[in-house]
């Protein structure tokens, strides 16, 4: 359940690409613990929006504030702020060359300086968490998306991030594989882990939210619990994308 | 459910023991299904035939002189090298074996094959020698020793293939066998041949060495683990090369080199100061003052050039800037800082080691400068060519890709600059030009300036292989490294590099194939190289006259052997590291 610091406060966050304004001003404050699922169709800035706060993506106007540092252009507080929240991408983003525990024990040995026996027993403690122990010493490419999504997951994890964001963790994959990560996502949200997830499942949104935003063109149009939101939306386009999909 | 199309394949499968019939099937699927086809098989067929008789005629042609290539064999290796310190290069390729047949054993090199594929390999090459007895002009003798040696390979491949009988899938021939026997065919080859009998000693003791060592290293990996052995391996044979090249072909006299009064003041001053401020700029503590202070020792290192000083001090200075820059990344726990401060006092150990080597002067009588020729000249160009420009053109690919314009704008200078030059302008300018760079009691050997040369050319080109596998890394690579939190350069070396040099080992194999090949170029400023030597020395020596033609082609034998064993090794390496399958 959320706690009662405010973990991410963002405040009139603007983005534009050229001349297209990605983010239209906004604004969000997200409780410690705290998770929210963001929908919206594609081309929405939801993407782009979660990648901001971990500097990915560099907004222009407005600030951002996670875990009491703002986000500017000074280097140390980015690799600060990167270090504490962890990110999974759609497309998993492994390193094909290492191996899986080579993979996840690669940032705590060498961002957190933990020696190579601490990050490979943590390591090895964490694919026992998404299901994998087996699989540690295979490349990502024997792996099934499933299964790669789980270690990209716990490379995450690993750095003992204190905010998670997920980036469509489920849109690469194959339809049997999708509960495999899903399952994985909602145990870390029983844990009290804090996370920012955009997805297309309105499922998980349904069973694990504590909030969903609805984006479109750039901003937030609607926010509320997912009964609220499932049952009784208040905005037009809320209610014309949610008879699109479901 | 009797289907004749399934009956038949099922039919043919079960009968693979008639190889005629297969091979006259075979032909009138590939080689005559229409009649455009056949006439261009006919055709083509006739074209080989014309070229193999043409070629094997002029090899095997009685006029040849090819008794000059193992009366000349000296010259070709080493050219003026003197004949009473001959023993000096048997040492030399003694090590070079031992360590071949080490690493033979320990890689595993071709593992084992199959008696289906020995035999066939066997047949092949008996065929081959039919062939040449049917085509080539040549005396009746040389036909039919050919014609013999052709059939009875044939009949032991045939011997091999059938009693392997249908067990041939499981059982396998080792490689040491197959190796094994090669060697004793080449040992009774180099037995038969016309050269003198200390050299057909040293070369059977060659060829004991690469056995025991090959022995050896299987009794090796039975006790010790396969990675570190592999790791030692690897560090022997950087470690050989210069240690052969400066040391036993040069037989370097230190007596003028400043060892006391600086070298080991040095060594010493550089490990414990240096050691103490690495540990100190990699402990976590020093945070920003660790950065200022590497700052410092790379602007202190840039001044030691433009004073008088000792060149062990300035390339010292160098390799502690370097250190120091890399300190905050690779430090952090105990044992990181531990390690690094061990890896610089080696660093420091290894460079003032290749300084005092370099500042000797050679003991051998008659060689003041050029101490070698030849075959020798020719792999040391390639070998030191090539690991000073693998470094060099791996740090110009990351300059031209760089974020900062600065890094930029000079890799991208030197990289078109020297593109646009031919290799023998490059040869020149650093024959002429280089000295004027340097400082005044500094005089380089032409030697020297030309794997300067060669290195320079050739990190150009490298840096663009590079700069095309590093574009090749995926975006997201790159934002999942970020996303962790490594700095730029742990992102470089533990992610981007290595993929983007796995990804162009095809055309970085092509670049060290070319460098090899190219470094035929420095007979232009005098240098006596392979090609140079088996093109205006041997065939001018009194005895050897007119041969100029047979040496020629021997050279052209020699550079592909080993450029073909180039290309091989890397398609070997290009399926362990499992490149196109990601």
């Amino acid at each position: 359940m959320p706690g009662e610091k405010d973990i991410i406060i963002t405040e009139g966050v603007k983005k534009w690409f050229g001349d297209f304004q990605a983010l239209k001003g906004v604004d969000l404050t997200v409780k410690e613990g705290e998770v929210v699922v963001i929908i919206g169709p594609s081309g929405s800035g939801k993407s782009t929006f979660i990648r901001c706060i971990n500097r990915l993506e560099v907004h222009q106007e407005g600030r951002i504030v996670v875990d009491g540092v703002e986000l500017t252009n000074d280097l140390r507080n980015i690799e600060k702020i990167r270090s504490d929240v962890g990110m999974v991408f759609q497309q998993f983003n492994l390193f094909p060359h290492l191996t899986v525990m080579q993979n996840i024990t690669l940032a705590p040995i060498w961002v957190r300086k933990h020696t190579r026996a601490d990050a490979e027993a943590t390591a090895m403690a964490l694919l026992e968490r998404v299901g994998i122990p087996e699989q540690a010493e295979k490349f990502p490419g024997q792996l099934s998306g499933g299964q790669q999504q789980r270690v990209a997951i716990a490379r995450s994890l690993a750095m003992e991030p204190r905010i998670m964001l997920f980036d469509e963790p489920t849109s690469a994959l194959d339809p049997e594989m999708i509960k495999e990560v899903l399952d994985v996502m909602k145990e870390l949200a029983k844990s009290g882990m804090t996370m920012l997830v955009v997805t297309h499942e309105m499922g998980f949104a349904k069973e694990v939210a504590d909030r969903v935003l609805f984006f479109d063109y750039g901003s937030i149009v609607e926010a509320g619990t997912p009964e609220h939101f499932f049952t009784s939306p208040e905005h037009d386009r809320t209610k014309l994308f949610l008879s699109q999909i479901l | 459910m009797s289907d004749p199309i399934l009956n038949e394949v099922s039919a043919s499968e079960a009968a693979p023991e008639k190889p005629s019939a297969g091979a006259v099937r075979w032909a009138r699927e590939n080689l005559f299904s229409s009649v455009l086809n056949s006439i261009l098989s006919v055709l083509m067929l006739a074209l080989i035939v014309f070229f193999v008789k043409g070629l094997l005629s002029y090899v095997f042609s009685d006029e040849r002189m090819w008794n000059v290539i193992p009366r000349n064999m000296k010259l070709y290796w080493t050219e003026a090298y003197p004949v009473a310190e001959m023993t000096r290069t048997w040492v030399s390729l003694g090590i070079v074996m031992a360590l071949t047949g080490l690493s033979l054993a320990v890689w595993k090199v071709g593992g084992s094959t199959s008696p289906r594929q020995f035999g066939r390999t066997l047949t092949s090459i008996g065929i081959a020698g039919v062939v040449i007895a049917i085509l080539a002009d040549a005396s009746g003798g040389i036909r039919v020793g050919a014609a013999v040696v052709g059939a009875v390979l044939i009949m032991a491949g045939q011997i091999v293939r059938l009693t392997a009988g249908p067990r041939f899938k499981e059982e396998t021939i080792h490689i040491r066998s197959i190796l094994f026997g090669v060697l004793v065919v080449i040992g009774v080859i180099v037995w038969i041949l016309p050269i003198e009998s200390g050299t057909k000693v040293n070369l059977t003791v060659q060829g004991g060495v690469l056995v025991v060592s090959y022995i050896l290293g299987e009794l090796i990996v039975r006790f010790v683990s396969g990675g570190l052995a592999r790791g030692v391996l690897i560090g022997l044979w950087l470690l050989s090369l210069p240690v052969i090249y400066l040391v036993i072909q040069r037989a370097p006299i230190t007596g003028d080199v400043p060892l006391v009064s600086v070298f080991l003041p040095s060594v010493v001053g550089f490990i414990v100061v240096g050691g103490a401020l690495l540990w100190w700029a990699g402990s976590g503590r020093a945070g920003e003052a660790g950065r200022l202070a590497a700052g410092v020792v790379v602007l202190a290192a840039l001044a030691s050039w433009l004073v008088s000083m000792p060149m062990l001090v300035r390339f010292l200075l160098l390799a502690l800037a370097t250190f120091a820059l890399a300190a905050p990344t690779f430090g952090g726990t105990k044992q990181a800082q531990k390690n690094f401060v061990v890896a610089w006092s080696g660093a420091v150990l290894i460079t003032a080691y290749f300084m005092a080597m370099m500042q000797a002067e050679t003991g051998l009588e008659g060689l003041q400068g050029e101490f070698i020729g030849g075959l020798n000249l020719t792999f040391l160009l390639a070998l030191a060519g090539l690991a000073i420009s693998f470094p060099i053109g791996i740090m110009l690919a990351l300059g031209r890709t760089s974020s900062m314009p600065i890094f930029r704008l000079l890799s991208t200078g030197y990289i078109e600059t020297v593109r646009g030059v031919p290799l023998i302008t490059v040869l020149f300018f650093a024959n002429l030009v280089i000295n004027r760079f340097l400082p005044r009691e500094v005089e380089l050997d032409d030697v020297v300036k030309a794997i300067v040369a060669v290195a320079l050319f050739s990190a150009a080109y490298l840096a663009e292989n590079v700069r095309g596998g590093l574009q090749s890394i995926p975006k997201g690579q790159y934002e999942a490294a970020k996303a962790m939190g490594l700095s730029t350069v742990q992102t470089t070396v533990f992610i981007t590099l290595p993929q983007a040099l796995r990804s162009v080992i095809p055309a970085i194999v092509g670049q060290v194939i070319s460098l090899f090949k190219d470094t035929s170029l420095v007979a232009i400023i005098g240098l006596a190289d392979f090609l140079r030597v088996a093109r205006d020395i041997v065939p001018n020596q009194p005895a050897s006259l007119g041969s100029l033609r047979e040496s020629l082609l021997f050279a052209m034998v020699i550079y592909w052997i080993f450029t073909f064993n180039v290309s091989r090794a890397s398609l070997r390496l290009e399926r362990k590291l499992g490149v196109g399958e990601r």
